[in-house]
């Protein structure tokens, strides 16, 4: 169960590969792209700066 | 700042990964080449010192010259080493020095030297500087192999990791960029990266920041114990969904030019001890220091206590390389306190079980986190305030 969590989380992020040859898969990570698209469109704007760039 | 700006998107990631892809295998590192020195140029010159920033560009040019004349056992790799060392020292510990020399002074009644004025911070100084020691380093030990001069500037140039990181190793980019090809599945990947790093950074580590933006504030002062500690709890979920999601987004670009970086984070927060926690925070930094600080001063050869020792000095330089202030010193003893204790607790046998583990290994990260995000005084105030003796 964890790992199947940890799994799904690191697909989401992008840090797995995810399996495409399912069009339902690419139609849903096409979703999920547009999801995280709206989120950071939606918070944007806060604060800019990375914490680990200049010191 | 740089990653989460659209230029850095519109200007440099999509038209270099599209040139890289249509040109032929000779011509790619020096795709890469032309791009990293724009990159710089331009982001030197808007945020980090305008006309100076941009020409520290310079730097590169002549580490690519002189890193021509590296060989296997050559005097010109520890040339190579001391020159890193003293651009860093120059553009990042100047100031803090002279400083932390007049404050000494002061004790002492010796003369003190004045301020100095910090001149430019030029652009992922402390990343490229490491990048720099390391080939002259790896080369000097023979442990690399020969490398053309447009394969070095692409390593050093590359700059989707050159302002903070993944810190790469030649022999880990070299072979990668030299069979390079699109990969649909990978540059996905790399989109998906990029996206949520994007959200970590925008929706989750600024969400955080709302509170521990608080210690750097007067309210620190009048705050309760309960709020001073969520702040401080806030901060070690910023700081985590800030810079994974930057190494995120450097990867996720990387993964764009068909190359795979190194990893920076694998669920930190999850891990059973500290010395665990250092193998899943910032990876790329911390076996840096472990290959070239903490493994030349003997490691853990030379018996228990020059271990601590040893131990202590590692991160004591990581300290410092985080920030050029003492607090960032005192961050760094804490970890390297925290490992000199583990160590000894694990060789006597003790272990705790996981329910434990995992959450007492958080606290003493999380303690950790007051000394990175604040001043010294406030940061000591803000920890005795918490356990009530303020």
């Amino acid at each position: 169960m964890k790992d199947r969590l940890v799994a799904l989380l690191e697909q989401l992020g992008g840090a797995r590969p995810i399996d495409l040859h399912s069009r339902w898969r690419a139609i849903g990570l096409g979703c999920w792209w547009f999801a995280l698209l709206m989120l950071v469109f939606a918070f944007a704007g806060r604060f800019s700066k990375f914490v680990y760039v200049d010191f | 700042m740089i990653f989460n700006e659209l230029s850095y998107f519109l200007l440099f990631l999509l038209p270099s990964v599209a040139l890289f892809h249509a040109s032929p295998p000779r011509f790619k590192p020096w795709i890469i080449t032309s791009f990293g020195a724009a990159f710089f140029v331009y982001y030197g010159y808007l945020h980090f010192g305008g006309f100076w920033g941009a020409l520290c560009v310079l730097l590169f040019g002549w580490e690519i010259l002189i890193s021509r004349l590296y060989r296997p056992g050559s005097r010109w790799c520890w040339f190579g080493i001391v020159q890193a060392l003293v651009i860093l020292f120059a553009f990042k510990y100047l100031t803090f020095a002279s400083q932390s020399y007049d404050d000494l002074a002061g004790l002492l009644h010796l003369p003190p030297l004045g301020p100095i004025a910090r001149w430019v911070l030029p652009l992922g100084v402390s990343f490229f500087t490491f990048e720099f020691i390391h080939y002259a380093a790896d080369t000097y030990r023979g442990k690399t192999e020969r490398v053309t001069l447009a394969e070095y500037a692409a390593f050093i140039l590359f700059f989707p990791t050159m302002v903070a990181g993944p810190i790469k190793r030649i022999q880990d980019f070299l072979p990668k960029l030299r069979r390079v090809e699109f990969e649909p599945a990978l540059a996905t990947q790399g989109v998906t990266r990029i996206l949520a790093g994007l959200a970590k950074k925008h929706v989750l580590a600024d969400t955080f920041a709302l509170w521990s933006d608080q210690l750097g504030t007067p309210a620190l002062y009048h705050a309760s114990r309960g709020q001073i500690a969520l702040w401080i709890l806030a901060y070690g979920g910023k700081i985590y969904f800030d810079f994974s999601g930057y190494s995120d987004i450097a990867i996720g670009s990387g993964n764009l030019f068909g190359l795979r970086m190194p990893e920076n984070f694998s669920w930190p927060y999850a891990s059973r001890n500290i010395n665990e926690f250092w193998r899943r925070w910032h990876v790329s930094l911390s076996s840096w220091i472990r290959d070239y600080v903490y493994v030349p001063l003997g490691g853990s050869r030379g018996g228990e206590r020059r271990t601590w020792l040893n131990l202590m000095v590692a991160f004591a330089v990581s300290g410092l390389w985080h920030g050029a202030a003492n607090n960032f010193l005192v961050w760094g003893l804490w970890h390297g306190g925290l490992l000199v204790v583990h160590r000894a607790w694990s060789r006597a046998g003790f272990a705790l079980p996981t329910v434990l583990a995992v959450p007492a290994t958080f606290l003493a990260v999380t303690i950790g986190w007051a000394f990175f995000s604040m001043e010294l005084p406030r940061a000591l105030f803000a920890l005795a305030r918490v356990v009530g003796s303020a």
